[in-house]
């Protein structure tokens, strides 16, 4: 019977272990660390579990308050409850026994209280990061030692009213966030803008400029500018953006044209994203203004490798007959869909002679206006540098096998000497017969193309490399065919299109 | 200390139950107060960590070893993190000691958030029950404290 009793024993060290409070034995500090992690409230509501977490959370070195959790009891209503949510922040700010905030962050849309008293308090307690989302106006700015708070790192502010003082001193600040800011003055954003010595990320969505931008920060490594939906197309106002960044890496632009361009240093910029805000008649009418301008903006970032265009800039560009500088270095470019079609592809092609990757992913198409949109597609009189040399993938996406679209194709396979993959996407609709329908017709077209481009020219020096056509329905097949010696197999071309064809039936659509 | 050798440096680990790790210095030396004694020069060829179990130390190699890699993407050691707390709480509470010990800030930090993701917004009493803590509250005063923090007891989950 010796051995049950051990068993038991055994069980029983097992089963202690298990319900042992492990959480309660840690160091305060320990679970004053882990109470961080949680809203505020959460850490808060551990009060009540037994009396060594009494004064727990007081230990807490974040702060995050969200009025949003407000809950609405049917008893009370929403005034009570904001009442209860100012009480609550009051009396932790009061009783929080930490000298050092570590993160700040407050979402509060009431009005019943001025949130600067709070903002203050953690300031005081040399906070390294501050996340406010708040709904205040004029009368109510932050208050200026935000800014002059050296300890800060990270400042993120949604839905404020900002005026900068004249002496900005932060001298840790690494990120800065601002979203539907609005400053006093244009000056006022620039002494923010250009007194962050540290400042590598910079991200500013809907906030608007009067006259000027201007950014000049020397450890800038990312800029997001994201402000087009915030005008009213019809008064977008004519200003004048500045930018010095000798270590900027990214570009993010999504902004109407400026009416003037001052792009200083940005020769370490490696990607950019331009999404240039598309207003008719604000370009048409003062068509030079913004051409000019707009290719400035283009010289200015004219290191790139990587950039990427939407089609509300292709569009923008031109509109304002944009006379695209050379962009050297670029080897992948992306272009989205324009309602003035591809009349700016000639151009975009003869300005990057190093292109190795074009992508279209949107495709060539803007499905919206279908049937009676026209690509607007010229081949160039010459065939681009790129096309010659350097051309190597081209990525189409939402492929619809018009003949339109298939005419580029054309151009490309005829005229990009150096092509190693096509990648075609088709999204087909319609019933199974159609699809198949238009699978086989782009696969035989291909083909046509493929044939007359290569298999005639036995000096060829390509025919020896792979063609790789990828047709992607819908992500349920992937269609892989790869044919070596261009120059003879005659056999490889028709075992390909049977392959397209046997993809298509054997699949579940 | 500067080294002129080009060979790999090991370190040699001593857990609380006397078994050896060698590792090589450079994931050692995440551990800052591992870092603190090589650099002191106050410890010689073997370390000590008594308060460090080797059950705890393979676990805490492991997370070394993958975040001295500087060639994986910041995606795929969040995914590596979040993987690696995927452990039970008994374990996750180890851990926390051995890293705070350690000074591994960033091993703390997702073991500590661990912890909290379970806590939260759950009600006091599951909180009780799962971490095993004893109410030793008088109704009356349970009654008060919730008085007090009246906007942090509204709405919590369903346990």
């Amino acid at each position: 019977m010796g051995s049950i009793s051990k068993r038991q024993k055994l069980f029983k060290a097992v089963n202690l272990k298990e319900t042992e409070d492990r959480i309660s034995n840690l160091p305060n500090s320990l679970i004053g660390h882990i109470l961080s992690f949680l809203p505020t409230k959460c850490a808060v509501r551990t009060s009540i579990l037994s009396t060594k977490w009494k004064q727990m959370w007081t230990l807490i070195s974040n702060l995050d308050f969200d009025s949003s959790q407000i809950s609405h009891p049917p008893q009370s209503n929403a005034d009570q409850c904001e009442k209860s949510f100012v009480k609550f922040v009051y009396r932790v700010l009061l009783l929080l026994k930490v000298s050092s905030v570590n993160k700040f962050r407050l979402s509060y849309s009431g009005t019943s209280v001025n949130v600067n008293d709070w903002v203050s308090a953690a300031l005081s307690r040399n906070g390294r990061e501050i996340d406010l989302s708040l709904n205040v106006g004029w009368s109510d700015l932050l208050p200026s030692d935000l800014f002059t708070c050296n300890t800060l790192v990270i400042l993120k502010l949604r839905f404020v009213a900002l005026s900068v003082p004249n002496l900005v001193c932060l001298q840790s600040l690494k990120t800065l966030h601002l979203e539907s800011a609005e400053f006093r003055d244009d000056e006022s954003r620039k002494r923010l803008f250009c007194s962050c010595p540290m400042l590598e990320d910079l991200v500013l969505i809907y906030c608007a400029w009067e006259n000027f931008l201007s950014i000049s920060a020397p450890a800038l490594k990312s800029l997001i500018i994201d402000c087009v939906t915030w005008y009213d197309c019809t008064e977008v106002p004519g200003y004048r953006f500045e930018l010095n960044a000798p270590s900027l890496l990214y570009l993010k632009y999504v902004e109407y044209v400026a009416e003037g361009y001052a792009m200083k240093n940005l020769h370490s910029l490696g990607r950019a994203h331009i999404d240039l805000g598309s207003s008719m008649d604000r370009l048409e009418v003062r068509r030079s203004v913004y051409g000019i301008s707009a290719a400035k903006l283009f010289q200015g970032i004219s290191n790139v490798h990587s950039l990427q265009l939407t089609g509300d800039s292709i569009e923008a560009l031109y509109l304002c007959r944009c006379k695209l500088p050379v962009l050297h270095n670029l080897t992948s470019l992306e272009l989205g869909v324009s309602m003035v079609g591809w009349q700016l592809l000639p151009d975009l092609l003869e300005s990057s002679p190093q292109l190795r990757t074009l992508v279209f992913e949107e495709g060539l198409l803007r499905t919206e206006f279908s049937m009676e949109y026209t690509l607007k597609w010229d081949p160039p009189q010459r065939v681009p540098a790129c096309l010659l040399f350097r051309l190597n993938i081209i990525d189409l996406g939402s492929f619809e096998g018009r003949q339109d679209e298939l005419k580029i194709v054309e151009y490309f396979l005829k005229n990009a000497k150096v092509l190693k993959t096509l990648r075609i996407s088709m999204q087909l609709f319609g019933n199974k017969e159609d699809q198949l329908e238009i699978a086989q017709a782009v696969g035989l077209f291909l083909l046509a193309i493929s044939l007359s481009t290569y298999t005639y020219d036995q000096d060829n020096d390509y025919s020896e490399e792979l063609l790789i056509c990828l047709v992607d329905f819908i992500g349920r097949w992937v269609v892989t065919v790869e044919i070596d010696d261009l120059g003879g197999k005659l056999g490889g071309f028709v075992w390909w299109i049977s392959l397209v064809v046997e993809a298509a039936i054997g699949g579940t659509w | 200390m500067a080294t002129t050798t080009t060979e790999t440096k090991m370190l040699t680990l001593c857990t609380s139950d006397k078994q050896q790790f060698q590792i090589e210095e450079t994931i050692a030396l995440q551990a800052v107060t591992i870092r603190n004694m090589v650099e002191d020069e106050c410890a010689s060829n073997v370390i000590p960590l008594p308060n460090v179990n080797s059950k705890i130390m393979i676990q805490i190699i492991e997370y070394l070893k993958k975040h001295v890699d500087s060639s994986v993407s910041k995606e795929d050691m969040e995914k590596f993190d979040s993987a690696f707390v995927e452990k039970k709480l008994s374990e996750i509470f180890d851990i926390i000691l051995a890293a705070n010990y350690l000074n591994i800030k960033n091993l703390l930090d997702i073991c500590c958030q661990r912890v909290a993701d379970v806590m939260k917004n759950k009600s006091p009493e599951w909180v009780r029950r799962t971490f095993n803590i004893v109410n030793d509250f008088t109704a009356e005063e349970e009654a008060k404290i919730r008085k007090e923090h009246e906007w942090a007891f509204e709405g919590v989950d369903e346990d």
